[in-house]
């Protein structure tokens, strides 16, 4: 971390006060939160209107489950704010980094205690984003960038899922509390929809509990700051999967799809994520990988069926918060002492770090399941669980997996515990380490003694944890369970665990080379898949808007004319034959008329000089006027006259302008285009076609004959025309003068700055 | 009726050809061929029918047969609105050879992502390279001029 | 000589319905009259304000009322209290785009009037729009709002650029204005009227949509309106003509014009046959790949907004594919397009404000290069374009993620539940190149050749400007409630 090089920077008072302030808030949060868990009765309900019609309620229900869950992320949050006080003293980011972390604190405590499924996924999604602002704290390095953004994509898209989850269940279950939906349970399961809902619910938890194969976030968002490791990474937000689908195994477990989806998936993530940890040589991420292997073990538990085994999965879930907290605090504290985190390069550092190295031992004791630690009490918990039920004996032999996964565990602890403090490979760096303070040392040891004070006396946290797995469970069951009813058995299992971790320990530098040689990474699975697809996107994207938007102006104009001509194509196509009926001889003014209007359209296209061009255009719009005046339209004939007349003018003035720059002429295009003639051909005729057609069709005429009955007794207007224009269509009018005026106004700045340059290039 | 067919179909392709033009100011004249183009359109979508005009004769309260009278009061009002288009780009048309000094479609290319950017159309051909020295003439005419 | 006639048709229900309109295009005059006396810049600035306000006002007022005007004009024109909901996202669109213009045209500063009351046309066009119940008051409505568009594009006429953006949009925007006139012909062939009431009577909407070449005019009326919104295919000239005109004005035709179309479209629903909803759920999916795509690639972050919005198009398309298809809600694809057009109109119309206020410290600001660091250098101006970025990519706790739930919703509730869902798989897409300029602005340290900013305080218009779009956006993301009771 950063706090070496930053040794210079004094934190001002201002940010002195600030944390003292969060940390104190943090404490008094959890310590109310005690007192009221000694005084109130679950369920603890709150309620307020949002957003109706949404479906948005701001409802929170506080059950056993969600009270555990809020006292570990306010009392790991207090320890970890009180921590990342005294471990950024000396870091200009402190107070962002606090401030950021209260947010999702709040966020948290939101998330567990929602009963609304909008609120729980808003906060959800809070958690995500202030995921990526904390992982993304060292963006000045493009790993950590690419960490944050990493971690942000894959539980945002699983976030998505998450939501499609539960608003399918919501519209299934017809209500968006998640209480009520649960109480329905049952009925649900067996809608057909419901497998949807429960596989995107799924996914969902996956992305946010890093289960494999969306595992490989984890690791890279240890680029954070090692409080935020400790906090984000490991004790909370990583276990809100794991809550949630908690959170519905008590209207959901009971479907059979349930284990057969959560185990194979639980125990698959926790064997591979130990067996990767082997791998790393980073003390951190050691520590994220085994963190990994834990979610993977409450995954699993989840979906083990029976009483046993709520009861261990919450549990489990807080003796891995009690004990990969304070590893995480000591991971920090080595490095903020050594400036290594890497273990090759770390080792006897018990006396510069003693307290750091009590709390390590401590905490791994609990890790590594010795007996009379809390992690013990768990580890009996998971066998009770394993051997609690009989009806899936295959789901129990997948469940044994978790033996390796116990030994590498203990594994881990010792390389944490005591390969960092008590070896002495000689290779230390730093000799002048020590301790970074009260604030450092205090709260991982606090966190690594309840895992102790639990463990020796169950009886203090066993309450809590049985009306946690209570929750877990339908109808009040599991009222009669308790910690640590295992016997000799258990006591035998922890010991081969002990013992084949003790034999991994010593195996470890031999093991990490046979892997890192043997073993393929991630490279082929879903990370592999994710790093080819941020490569790819990119230029499969400029590829599609080079092709697309090419910049060819005439060429967009040819598509939008082949799409013009495509529709009636398709409708002269779909039209069994297209009877034109009798097409009488034209008359003679019609054909004259006609006769100018293709003479003027004709030349228009075939004439090099610009007034030319524009002389005959004109004479189209003659041609039309011409044509007006024996269609009975005198009106617009006489318009039309007025409005090609004027034109002439406007482009005898604008000629005038454009001799200056008639010389500028520039096009080189060849006379003829043939794509372009035949296209141009094709829309010609089409309209043509389509004018011929709509010919032939039967008229309703109902509303022009109404405005000639009413023209005279409503309008007193004796031209129809007229009357239309100015009553019948008097809106239209106005708005066509506006237009007018609108488009004067809109040419005046161009005029004005086309006189002012022709007045420079005079002058 | 057959015979404004044929003005039709000759003026859209007309119109059709000059607007796929890379001069713009053939373009905008194609335009406004179209757009004359559906004033006859639209007179055509009330038939042609009788060619008298739809005024009421002193002393009549009645219509004999006349034309179709909606489909004029539409037309004079695309009339209107076309005519003030045209004028209005014209003189944009005038403003940017002014200004810009190009008017040729091609070069239009001033809005474009940077020459480095991946998503860059390719150039038009040599010749127009050599005459305009390159896209960095072009882009120095953005300046205020 | 015709009194009855203007009794029964500019009744006081009528003048009522028009009074936003009349406020506006009054408002236009004065502020052309008032060009022709020496007042000063202030006195212009408030006869503006004051015309926006009286517009929006009155559409308010509508939407608080008892009872709205409803059809008039001989039903070519409606006013109810979702036409006064598209005229207050008008007037809000229109007076973002007018604030953040204020000291936008610095060397080009002359003609400054002539700006305004263009501006204030586009109002009166997009309430046209929106209001129109037949084919020819919104082609009026059209070219009421195209021509000052146009004209506003071009608007710094001392740079080619400019010049070039008005010319191009002008050019390809003619095909839609002629392809709807087209469209309307054939439609008036086929049933003899122009107003959209036709298509409200299930019998004669029948026989209509049983002609093809009604079809046809249908599909070129839709492809017209399309171009409006920038949906593919027409969507080509989108990219080239936002980089060129001014910032203020492509923020004016990203919000605005995008909204007024889809206010026009969502009245014609009925034109559109049943079974055209996967064709347009197919469009939509194209438009948003297409934008999306496009966007990410961008250097130049108006660039980028300006795929991000053809990608934006495309999201509430498919919402109309929904309510087409047949959302069993009633005026859901009504209510979400409005939410999503509010909510985007807040926030796009924000984002262009600051790229606007970036801009004026040299054009370069607003590639992704320039953006670096802005969080130390204005963290402010940097806070807002990072709560828009977050809005536009749907994130949570904003306008735009609610948008884009209510949209996506119409689409689920009308069981096109795999165009939604590659519809979500796209938008994420979206957070990529979203997340590149909060990332450029807050983690990234400006180049060794990144253009300095000066450190010209912004004006007082365009700060309260961003201010409003921000707490907008964060108000229509977290307090929802009177947004959704009021339409």
């Amino acid at each position: 971390m950063g706090a070496a090089s930053n040794e210079l920077h004094r934190p001002s008072t201002g940010s002195r006060a600030f944390a003292a302030l969060v940390c104190l808030a943090a404490w008094v949060v959890f310590a109310l939160l005690l007192v009221e868990l000694a005084r109130r009765p679950f369920p603890w309900q709150f309620s307020r209107a949002w957003a109706p019609s949404l479906g948005l309620e701001f409802a929170l229900r506080v059950d056993g489950l969600s009270a555990l869950m809020l006292l570990l992320i306010t009392g790991v949050g207090a320890c970890v704010f009180t921590y990342a006080a005294g471990y950024l003293a000396h870091d200009p980011r402190r107070t962002r980094i606090l401030a950021q972390l209260s947010l999702f604190l709040v966020a948290m405590v939101g998330c567990v205690s929602a009963d609304n499924v909008l609120l729980l996924f808003l906060c959800w999604e809070a958690t995500s984003l202030l995921s990526f602002l904390l992982v993304g704290t060292n963006y000045q390095d493009e790993d950590a960038r690419k960490s944050a953004q990493q971690a942000l994509f894959i539980t945002g898209v699983g976030g998505l899922f998450l939501l499609a989850g539960l608003l399918l269940l919501a519209q299934l279950g017809g209500s968006h509390s998640l209480a009520v939906l649960l109480a329905r349970g049952p009925e649900l399961v067996s809608e057909p929809l419901f497998p949807y809902a429960f596989a995107a619910l799924v996914i969902g938890c996956m992305t946010k509990s890093a289960q494999f194969p969306f595992h490989f976030w984890l690791p890279n968002a240890m680029a954070a700051p090692t409080p935020v490791s400790a906090y984000l990474h490991s004790a909370t937000m990583v276990k809100l999967g794991v809550y949630l689908l908690a959170r519905l195994h008590v209207g959901f477990g009971a479907w059979p799809g349930w284990a057969l989806t959560l185990v194979p998936i639980g125990a698959l993530t926790a064997t591979w994520a130990m067996v990767l940890a082997l791998r790393e040589r980073d003390l951190k991420r050691i520590l994220a990988r085994s963190t990994v292997g834990a979610l993977g073990t409450l995954f699993m538990l989840i979906g083990l069926p029976g009483e046993g085994a709520a009861l261990a999965t919450v549990a489990f879930l807080l003796a891995h918060a009690l004990y990969k907290a304070p590893l995480f605090f000591v991971a920090g504290n080595v490095d903020h002492a050594v400036g290594t985190r890497i273990i090759d390069r770390l080792g006897g550092l018990r006396h510069a770090l003693p307290f750091s190295a009590a709390a390590a031992l401590l905490a791994g004791v609990s890790m590594a399941g010795v007996p009379l630690s809390f992690g013990y009490l768990a580890k009996d918990a998971i066998k009770a669980a394993k051997s609690g039920s009989d009806t899936l004996p295959w789901l129990l032999t997948v469940a044994q997996s978790n033996r390796v996964v116990a030994a590498l565990s203990v594994a881990v602890a010792a390389v944490a515990a005591v390969r960092v403090f008590w070896k002495h490979p000689g290779v230390n760096e730093h000799c002048d380490a020590r301790e970074g303070g009260a604030a450092m040392v205090l709260p991982p040891l606090a966190l690594a003694c309840a895992g102790i004070v639990f463990g020796l006396f169950p009886g203090l946290i066993e309450p809590l944890l049985v009306q946690a797995a209570g929750a877990m469970l339908p109808g009040g069951a599991g009222a009669q369970l308790t910690l640590g009813q295992g016997g000799s058995e258990v006591l035998a299992a922890a010991t081969l665990a002990l013992a084949l971790g003790a034999l991994a320990y010593f195996a470890w530098d031999p093991l990490h080379r046979l892997l890192e040689r043997r073993l393929f990474d991630d490279r082929f699975a879903l990370a592999g898949l994710y790093r080819a697809g941020l490569d790819g996107l990119p230029r499969l994207a400029a590829f599609c808007t080079r092709a697309v938007q090419h910049g060819r102006l005439p060429e967009y104009v040819a598509l939008i004319l082949a799409l013009a001509i495509a529709p009636i194509a398709a409708a002269v196509w779909c039209a069994d034959g297209v009877d034109l009926g009798p097409l009488p001889a034209p008359e003679l003014a019609h054909a004259g008329a006609a006769a100018l209007i293709a003479a003027g359209a004709l030349s228009a296209c075939f004439v090099t000089s610009r007034l030319l061009l524009l002389l005959a255009s004109g004479l189209v719009g003659y041609g039309s006027a011409v044509l007006f005046l024996f269609s009975g339209a005198p009106d617009l004939a006489f318009t039309q006259f007025v409005v090609e007349s004027v034109f002439v003018v406007v482009v005898a003035s604008s000629l005038l302008a454009m001799r200056r720059v008639t010389h500028l002429r520039s096009v080189v295009e060849p006379r003829v285009r043939p794509l372009a003639a035949v296209l141009s051909l094709a829309f010609g005729a089409a309209i043509a076609a389509l004018v011929l057609w709509v010919a032939a069709q039967p008229f309703d005429a109902a509303t022009s004959e109404y405005f000639k009955s009413a023209a005279l007794p409503q309008a007193h207007g004796r031209n129809v025309v007229n009357v239309v224009i100015v009553d019948f269509r008097g809106l239209d009018t106005l708005g066509e003068s506006a237009v007018v005026l609108f488009s004067f106004l809109a040419a005046l700045p161009l005029l004005q700055a086309l006189r002012g340059a022709r007045g420079r290039n005079a002058a | 009726m057959l015979a404004l067919a044929l003005a039709l179909a000759v003026t859209c392709a007309a119109g059709a050809y000059l607007a796929t033009s890379r001069d713009v100011l053939r373009a905008v004249i194609g335009l406004s061929l179209l757009g004359s183009a559906v004033n006859l359109v639209l007179l055509a979508a009330g038939r042609l029918g009788p060619s008298a005009p739809p005024i009421l004769e002193e002393g009549r309260s009645a219509f004999g047969a006349v034309a179709n009278p909606l489909p004029q009061a539409l037309v004079l009002t695309a009339i209107v609105i076309g005519f003030a288009l045209t004028c209005f780009a014209l003189v944009l048309v005038l403003r940017l050879m002014q200004a810009a000094r190009v008017d040729d479609t091609a070069q239009l290319r001033f809005a474009e992502p940077p020459a480095v950017d991946t998503v860059k159309p390719p150039e038009e051909s040599d010749e127009l390279a050599e005459r305009t020295d390159g896209a960095a003439a072009l882009r120095r005419r953005d300046e205020p001029c | 000589m015709n009194a009855s006639v203007l009794k029964t048709l500019f009744s006081d229900a009528a003048y009522a319905a028009l009074a936003p309109l009349f406020a506006l295009g009054i408002g236009a005059l004065a502020v052309l009259v008032a060009g022709l006396f020496p007042l000063g810049k202030v006195a212009r600035a408030v006869l503006v304000l004051l015309t926006l306000l009286a517009a929006a006002a009155l559409n308010v007022g509508m939407l608080l009322g008892d009872s709205v005007p409803g059809l008039v004009l001989d039903g070519t024109f409606v006013a109810d209290r979702t036409t006064a909901m598209w005229g207050v996202i008008f007037t809000i669109g229109v007076g973002l785009a007018w604030l953040f213009s204020r000291h936008y045209y610095d060397e080009d500063a002359s003609h400054q009037n002539e700006h305004d009351v263009l501006m204030l046309a586009s109002a009166l066009g997009m309430s046209l729009m929106a209001g129109a119940r037949d084919l020819i008051v919104f082609f009026i409505g059209l070219e009421l709002l195209s021509i000052p568009l146009y004209a506003l594009a071009a608007f710094r006429r001392n740079r080619a650029k400019s010049v070039e953006a008005g010319l191009k949009y002008f050019l390809l925007g003619a095909f839609a204005a002629g392809f709807f006139l087209y469209g309307s012909a054939l439609i008036y062939a086929v049933s003899g009227t122009l107003k959209l009431d036709v298509f409200a009577d299930p019998a004669s909407r029948a026989k209509i949509l049983e002609s093809p070449m009604a079809l046809v005019g249908v599909a070129m009326l839709t492809g017209s309106l399309f171009f409006k919104i920038s949906v593919f295919p027409f969507h080509l000239w989108v990219p080239d003509v936002y980089e060129g005109s001014p910032t203020p004005v492509t923020g004016l035709m990203a919000t605005g014009t995008k909204a007024a179309a889809f206010a026009f479209l969502l009245n014609a629903l009925l034109a559109l046959p049943s079974s055209t909803s996967t064709s347009l759920a197919i469009i939509a999916l194209i438009t948003m790949a297409l934008g999306n795509l496009g966007a990410l690639v961008q250097q130049d972050v108006k660039r980028m907004l300006a795929y991000s919005g053809i990608a934006h198009a495309g999201v509430v398309l498919l919402g109309i594919a929904g309510a087409v298809a047949g959302d069993p809600k009633q005026g859901g694809a009504v209510q979400a397009a409005l939410f999503y057009m509010a909510a985007y109109v807040a926030t796009a119309g924000g984002a262009f404000g600051v790229l606007a206020l970036l801009e004026r410290d040299g054009e370069r600001m607003t590639t992704l290069e320039g953006l670096k660091g802005l969080g130390q250098r204005r963290p402010y101006l940097a806070a807002a374009l990072t709560v828009f970025m977050l809005s536009l990519a749907g994130i949570p706790a904003t306008g735009g993620f609610l948008g884009k739930w209510m949209v996506f919703s119409v689409a689920v509730r009308a069981e096109m539940i795999p165009a939604a869902v590659v519809g979500v798989l796209l938008s994420v897409v979206a957070l990529g190149y979203y997340l590149r300029v909060i990332i450029a602005m807050w983690m990234q340290e400006p180049g060794e050749d990144s253009p300095l900013a000066s450190t010209r305080a912004i004006a007082l218009p365009a700060t309260l400007a961003s201010a409003a779009c921000v707490a907008l956006v964060l108000v229509m993301g977290l307090a929802p409630r009177w947004f959704l009771d009021h339409m």
